[in-house]
């Protein structure tokens, strides 16, 4: 029976196991090289082989992926604004480029989700929760996009107590106010502030 | 196929993390805790497994030329597929991992070199390639993460055990918080990289030792 | 237009000193490491890298914007993107191969920068966070910047190791990653930048 040529390869050459094998060695052994029309036909085999590959794992997978990101929406929304049925969206209009969407939890208020301008571009996400008296229920962070154990320290819990009861304009105690900022993250723990600042005159707006 | 040596090689003397410094975005990113770097290395693993796997079944079918670019878009695709599974099954994975779930392909490349083990070897050595060197990513990444997390919040295991809120070890006002910051990674990588390779080298000792005594 | 150039150059600065791909966002260690031996070659790397990053936006954000979301293909984003960089980085070197035959110097570094979590971390944060295409393409240049910044500091901090005394076990990569890890030190102190208060 004719050794296919590969195993002979495979056991002849006397590399230590594990020795990364260079591209040059691989060409050296003889194969046939077949002409363009194949290499390309091939590579575009690949290609469809490992798209479909993806498109029905995405298939099988979207809606449970869908549940969790709506199961993590709500967690943001509850961590908020506590409600126990169902939040309604309502349809904002306003003037705010930085609000993304407005939720009304019927008698007990409304959760404001906002985008603040911040330093730089960073994409810090805030879910404010602010009750029918016009005080700040909660603070969640939904995204903070910020370099861990500084700016992204603005997820911890002391931090965002700190707004909760509180009413009108927040700023930092840099700034004159009363919120503690956290220390090496003074922008960021701004950035915060005004998004608490626009979900409460969104609030006020929305009723 | 050496079993033993292949072990050997992948936990040891050719850690892809520590020895041959493959991957270490990730070791440096995802390691602030042990939840993080585990659940990275095991999803790196399984990946690289598989790939090192179809690769290597498919060696003799794709030529030389488009080798590179197939094994890139194999390990891609295997990559991505792995990012949509953690993302259904392991959210909170899923949030820990950040930026870098999406970017499991990409590690792979880099650990396995876009394959150049898988191309050259039949099936059943690359599959045990790949597991050899997931493992050695997987401890690394283990190991950091575990001391970073303890000296950086004083805590072992959140996320996983003591249902998720880890076992505190000391009190968190005692917490060297640099530790959480990508300058307590790289200190820590540079301890775990420096003794990996002691390790090593005390490992490869006894053969040279033995082989000059041959003559 | 004003305000818009203001907020794209602050996005720039942002992201090479504030949110550095290397030191802060941890992103392109690899290419960082291995290209830092000396500071030519670093300033090479970095250069490449600014080319690719630039490159690659550039093609994929109109590939994701008219071609995979309004067709819900999100899923193929990571392979389309790749196979883009891995596509363009192979165009680029018989580019250079064909203009600069004699002191071209490609090959070594290809793979660094095809399969690179720099190059595919901004591209996928591009898309994440809904950039425009300028946006995109100012975001990956000045990340590349910011990266063509820190290796060549690097490179010089490494090639002044070389004649320190150092343990044995530290020689080399160990030691390196501690200058590195300093150096993300430093650079953490930029986190309350602001521009023009």
């Amino acid at each position: 029976m004719k050794k296919p040529a590969h195993l002979g390869k495979g056991t002849a050459k006397e590399k230590p196991a594990g020795e990364r094998l260079s591209k040059e060695e691989g060409k050296a052994v003889s194969r046939s090289v077949p002409p363009q029309v194949l290499l390309v036909g091939i590579l575009c085999g690949v290609c469809v082989a490992c798209a479909l590959v993806l498109g029905i794992t995405d298939l099988l997978t979207r809606d449970r992926i869908a549940a969790n990101q709506e199961a993590w929406d709500l967690g943001a929304l509850v961590e908020a604004l506590p409600y126990g049925e169902r939040y309604d969206k309502v349809n904002y209009t306003g003037s705010d480029a930085t609000v993304e969407e407005v939720y009304r939890a019927q008698g007990v208020g409304c959760a404001v989700q906002v985008t603040p301008a911040g330093s730089f571009g960073k994409e810090l996400t805030v879910m404010v929760g602010v009750n029918e008296d016009g005080t700040v229920a909660g603070v969640a962070v939904v995204n903070s996009g910020e370099t861990e154990g500084l700016g992204d320290r603005v997820r911890e819990a002391e931090f965002r107590e700190q707004f909760v009861g509180k009413k009108g304009l927040v700023r930092v105690e840099a700034d004159g106010g009363d919120i503690a900022a956290i220390s090496g993250a003074t922008i960021t723990s701004r950035a915060v502030c005004a998004a608490v600042n626009s979900a409460l005159a969104v609030a006020a707006e929305v009723g | 196929m050496d079993l033993r040596k292949q072990i050997k090689e992948g936990l040891l003397t050719r850690n892809p993390a520590a020895v041959q410094l493959l991957g270490l975005c990730a070791a440096l990113a995802v390691t602030t805790t042990l939840r993080g770097g585990l659940g990275m290395g095991l999803c790196v693993l399984m990946v690289l497994t598989l790939s090192d796997g179809i690769i290597s079944a498919l060696r003799l079918y794709i030529p030389a030329p488009i080798q590179r670019i197939s094994g890139v878009l194999i390990m891609a695709t295997l990559g991505a597929v792995g990012d949509l599974v953690v993302q259904a099954f392991f959210p909170g994975l899923t949030e820990e991992l950040g930026l870098f779930l999406p970017l499991l392909g990409v590690i792979c490349i880099l650990l396995s070199r876009g394959g150049a083990f898988a191309w050259e070897n039949p099936p059943a050595a690359s599959l045990v390639d790949g597991v050899c060197q997931g493992v050695g990513y997987t401890l690394v990444l283990a190991l950091v993460g575990t001391v970073r997390e303890l000296l950086g919040r004083g805590c072992f295991g959140s996320g996983l055990l003591n249902g998720g809120r880890g076992i505190q070890i000391f009190s968190a006002q005692y917490v060297a918080g640099g530790m959480i910051l990508p300058v307590g990674g790289f200190l820590t990588l540079a301890c775990v990289v420096a003794l990996v390779r002691a390790g090593a080298e005390r490992a490869e000792r006894p053969r040279k030792r033995k082989g000059a005594a041959k003559g | 237009m004003n305000e818009r150039m203001t907020s794209l150059f602050g996005m720039a600065l942002g992201v090479i000193l504030v949110n550095n791909l290397v030191l802060s966002q941890l992103l392109g260690v690899g290419p960082f490491l291995e290209g830092s031996g000396s500071t030519r070659r670093a300033a090479r790397m970095g250069a490449a890298m600014v080319l690719v990053m630039g490159l690659t936006a550039a093609v994929c954000w109109p590939l994701n914007e008219y071609l995979l979301a309004p067709n819900g293909l999100r899923h193929l984003e990571s392979l389309v993107f790749l196979l883009v960089a891995a596509l363009l980085v192979e165009g680029l070197e018989l580019l250079g191969g064909k203009l600069f035959p004699t002191r071209w110097k490609g090959g070594e570094d290809t793979l660094a920068l095809i399969a690179n979590c720099a190059v595919m971390g901004v591209i996928l944060q591009n898309v994440q966070n809904g950039y425009g295409f300028g946006e995109s393409v100012v975001y990956a240049v000045a990340g590349g910047l910011g990266f063509l910044l820190v290796i060549c500091l690097f490179a010089s901090l490494r090639e002044r190791l070389e004649f320190g005394n150092c343990p044995k076990a530290f020689r080399g990569f160990p030691i390196a990653l501690v200058t590195a890890g300093l150096m993300a030190l430093c650079f953490s102190g930029f986190s309350n930048l602001t521009l023009f208060g």
